[in-house]
């Protein structure tokens, strides 16, 4: 009987198993040296260019191919990533390469401190909150100058993390973009487990570890216990270091892994629906009528400094889900008898798979209105000025069309989950009850979204 | 000795830090508003956006009135309307492939502006969306008269280019980071080996 990893014809069909690192190629991609070297370093030289374009190149955002990669390609592409591929972008990430050299170069390896730890995903949420709040506020979107120095922020915290603190701190406590793409990646179509009987009567942990050719985990995540793609990036350090060959990446149904999430915290929880309002806030800001909102709002408050108007439009757009999401908490625990913190906490996951389709659409407005702008500030830099062209890819009746869709699909994505939560939670009668409150705030949530789509949007470039 | 150098080189990272930080302050610190002044029936009308010439963007915008003795005017109700003349527009930018025009070139702005800090100060906020020459009016009632006063001003671009003073800082704190950590690294390496000597 030969074995399947030795005969060519079967090894490049999907295992039996379903463990992808038994394919011929994926497996021995993920295991050879150039993982995921090959991948990094292109990833580090683009990240150079944009740099260098967002605080040396063109001023003005339209004509910044800086601008136009990060903002109109990279972030509209980014949770399409995180779904297909889990945290794969952690892995390849140029903040993360820098952390790596930085650390083999001067690195003192402490351990992460123990606050970081304890509070990292609260740092996180904050993080995300206020980079968002200050994208409005200072216009970083729109300005690579902007653009440039929050880059520049974000080096120089992981120069400092890289240099102090072991494996990557910085990436699993601090990443604002870390936080998101550990939730997402919940919504993941890949999944990497230990096999258990393996790990069982595993003594040498070099998963965790590494050995004298591969550093461990840089995640801190151990493969024996991890029960969720949240936090590992699929480096690949854990399949070329475990003796046992132990290693498993399955393709999963995407949010299977929120349906059976163990220990809910409610800092994730929070960060879910957090999400959410920064969608909202993003939809709104962008909307054409925006401006006559605006103007409505110095009436209210008496002020036409930016700044305080959109502060207050951004706490209510934030505050509105995580109100939604308490009250529906609040008349679920009269149903199923946990606490409204625990239903919150527990209930939270299953707005993820929203949150990701929101956040796509949103996004998917700038990628196909204004994809081309990549192109064009790409061959401007070569002296080929384009003049009068559109930077749509499709229509705006297309995009839209595609934009209800995402959503219909991450509502019955996060109704399911739902589902499969308050089931998995409370048995399948007393779970269905439990269920119907979070299936209308998924409608509501769904419904407002579709409506903001519905209305006319500015571009970004 | 490492020790001793280890302390300078965190002296001269707070040294870095406290010069980044006062050329911080000494930038965001202004000097005297730039001003245009204009006289109206023995009244005085003084404009101005700041410390900085207008430039495109939200600028803040005063206005300060006297009467023909010096005297600030209060509790006037003053307006600003700011318009560009479309030949007056000057392209920002020389390629076009943007389907959009955030500008709003033909729309004047209009405010009413609230009384400032000091008796006949009124202060407002000004969004110039282009750079050129814009006509500024300011009109306000004094003795039961409307009068009304033209200023034309020049709004610059706004200068986002390379802030190389924050780039160097950048690089500074970077550089310093990096060096601190190595010297640290390298101070520990040493004392280990010097322990496995014993």
């Amino acid at each position: 009987m030969s074995n399947p990893q030795e005969d060519g014809s079967r090894a490049t069909a999907p295992s039996p198993d379903g463990n992808l690192l038994h394919n011929k190629y994926i497996g021995g991609f993920i295991k050879s040296n150039w993982f995921p070297g090959i991948l990094q370093w292109p990833t580090a030289m683009v990240f150079v260019v944009i740099v260098y374009q967002l605080l040396l190149g063109p001023t003005k955002a339209h004509d910044n191919l800086g601008t136009a990669l990060t903002w109109v390609l990279w972030w509209p592409l980014i949770p399409l990533i995180f779904l297909v591929l889990g945290r794969f972008w952690c892995a390849i990430c140029p903040f993360g390469t820098l952390s790596d050299l930085v650390q083999k170069f001067a690195g003192n390896n402490h351990p992460a401190p123990k606050f970081l730890r304890k509070y990292g995903i609260w740092i996180i949420d904050a993080a995300f909150i206020m980079v968002t709040w200050s994208d409005h506020v200072f216009g970083i979107v729109e300005s690579p100058w902007g653009s440039g120095v929050l880059l520049l922020m974000i080096t120089t915290g992981v120069v400092i993390s890289g240099a102090f603190w072991e494996r990557r701190t910085w990436c699993r406590y601090l990443c604002f973009l870390g936080g998101i793409s550990g939730n997402y990646s919940r919504t993941g179509m890949l999944a990497l487990r230990g096999t258990p009987d393996k790990c069982a009567k595993c003594t040498v942990a070099a998963c965790y570890k590494g050995n004298d050719k591969v550093p461990g985990c840089p995640m801190f995540e151990f493969p024996k216990t991890m029960d969720t793609n949240a936090s590992c990036n699929l480096c690949g350090n854990c399949v070329k270091t475990c003796p046992n060959d132990s290693p498993r990446l399955t393709l999963r149904v995407p949010t299977q892994e929120l349906w059976f999430i163990r220990k809910p915290k409610i800092e994730e929880a929070f960060l879910a629906v957090v999400i959410m309002g920064i969608v909202f806030v993003q939809n709104i800001t962008m909307l054409t009528v925006w401006k006559s909102i605006l103007s409505s709002l110095e009436g209210v408050t008496g002020t036409s400094s930016y700044s305080v108007n959109f502060t207050i439009t951004f706490a209510i757009a934030i505050l509105i889900p995580i109100t939604l999401l308490a009250v529906t908490a609040l008349a679920a625990s009269r149903l199923n008898g946990d606490s409204l913190r625990l239903n919150f906490a527990k209930f939270g996951y299953a707005i993820i798979a929203l949150d990701v389709a929101a956040h796509m659409a949103h996004n998917l407005f700038h990628l196909l209105a204004e994809g081309k702008s990549v192109f064009y500030t790409a061959i401007a830099l070569f002296g080929q000025e384009v003049h009068g062209a559109s930077p749509a890819i499709l229509d705006n009746a297309t995009i839209q069309g595609l934009q209800y869709i995402l959503v219909a699909l991450g509502a019955i994505g996060s109704l399911y989950t739902a589902y499969r939560i308050a089931v998995n939670n409370y048995g399948d009668d007393k779970g269905r009850i439990a269920f119907v409150p979070y299936a209308v705030l998924i409608f509501v949530l769904a419904g407002v979204n579709i409506w903001l789509f519905m209305l006319p949007m500015a571009m970004r470039m | 000795m490492t020790r001793n150098l280890l302390k300078n080189l965190l002296l001269g990272l707070a040294t870095v830090l406290l010069i980044l930080g006062s050329s911080g302050l000494a930038l965001a610190s202004g000097g005297d508003d730039v001003l245009f002044k204009k006289a109206v029936d023995g009244l005085t009308v003084e404009l101005s956006f700041g410390p900085e010439h207008a430039k495109t963007g939200n600028n803040p915008l005063i206005v300060k009135l006297h009467n023909a003795k010096g005297e600030p005017v209060s509790n006037s109700q003053v307006r600003v309307t700011a318009s560009m003349p479309m030949a007056a527009t000057r392209p920002a930018s020389t390629s076009s492939h943007s389907t959009t025009d955030m500008g709003s070139k033909a729309d004047p702005l209009k405010m009413d502006l609230k009384a400032g800090r000091e008796a006949g100060e009124y202060e407002g906020v000004v969004d110039f969306s282009n750079e050129g020459e814009w006509l500024v009016k300011v009109s306000f009632a004094n003795a039961g008269q409307q009068k009304e006063v033209d200023f034309t001003v020049d709004v610059d671009a706004v200068q986002s280019g390379p802030n190389w003073v924050i780039l160097g800082g950048f690089v500074g704190v970077i550089g310093a980071v990096v060096v601190a950590a190595g010297v640290m690294k390298r101070k520990s390496a040493e004392s280990q080996k010097s322990a496995e000597t014993l």
